[in-house]
């Protein structure tokens, strides 16, 4: 399974978790934590999952097919 | 701590003081309050970490959500030079998340990264007035307010622990059989009249 898509539902606290944890896919700007546009999810995808596990509020989202 | 006015850079006993107190509110954080909160929250099961009794009071989820955004906003943020982007009316909106194994790392993880600010303040700083949440305060104030804040809740969230485990919860952070026993020594050693703490 691949990871293809990733997104932030509402509801972000800005802790920073998803991009201490995954610097490549997730930046945290004034509205909350973002995915950066163009990121490689397929170089990431442990650390993105990781990211979704641990996020405190649970709003990192992905899709694998 | 400054000398006092017109004095240069605290050196001697007041450098001492801004140390020891820097420790000890670190050792307040880290070893402390954390070890009770990972001690009244264990095995505490998802319904109850973010149950709350009205919509209009928080849950024990949304207690760690905003301890973690109050500490890293004043001292990660405000005292460490960190971007300050809390969103501090969702850590009250939210009504689930993550377990609380989660919710622990992540307060752990910034009280870390606050401590690391915390005990490397110069001893010049701790009279420097900040701006924090809009708050215009000293470096010092600032320090003693995550530390009560974080008291205060800890206390919140130990009894609606208590509250939702039910009888025979265990949760206790003291012995007191130790602490009667240790008493009873002192009675016998102490001299009369000398002052003991209580915890």
């Amino acid at each position: 399974m691949a990871i293809t898509k990733v997104w932030v539902e509402p509801g972000c606290i800005s802790c920073h978790f998803s991009e201490d944890t995954c610097p490549a896919v997730f930046e945290v700007l004034d509205e909350g934590a973002v995915v950066k546009p163009g990121a490689d999810f397929s170089k990431h995808e442990a650390a993105i999952r990781e990211a979704a596990d641990g996020c405190p509020v649970q709003v990192i989202k992905f899709e694998e097919t | 701590m400054s000398g006092g006015a017109g004095a240069g850079p605290a050196q001697g006993p007041a450098a001492a003081l801004c140390t020891a107190l820097a420790r000890q509110c670190c050792a307040l954080l880290r070893d402390t309050y954390l070890p009770r909160l990972e001690q009244s929250l264990a095995g505490i099961k998802a319904a109850d970490l973010w149950w709350r009794p009205h919509p209009d009071t928080t849950s024990i989820g949304n207690l760690l959500l905003h301890l973690e955004g109050n500490v890293r906003q004043w001292i990660v943020s405000g005292l460490g030079g960190a971007p300050d982007r809390r969103v501090r009316e969702s850590e009250f909106a939210a009504q689930q998340g993550a377990e609380a194994p989660a919710l622990l790392a992540a307060l752990t993880a910034t009280i870390g990264r606050a401590c690391e600010v915390i005990e490397r303040l110069p001893p010049a700083r701790w009279t420097e007035r900040v701006t924090i949440q809009d708050f215009e305060v000293t470096v010092l104030a600032a320090v003693l307010h995550i530390v009560e804040h974080f008291s205060w809740h800890t206390g919140q969230i130990t009894w609606i622990a208590k509250l939702r485990k039910g009888a025979g919860h265990g949760i206790a952070y003291y012995d007191d059989d130790a602490l009667n026993a240790a008493r009873n020594a002192g009675d016998a050693q102490a001299p009369a009249g000398a002052p003991r703490l209580a915890p």
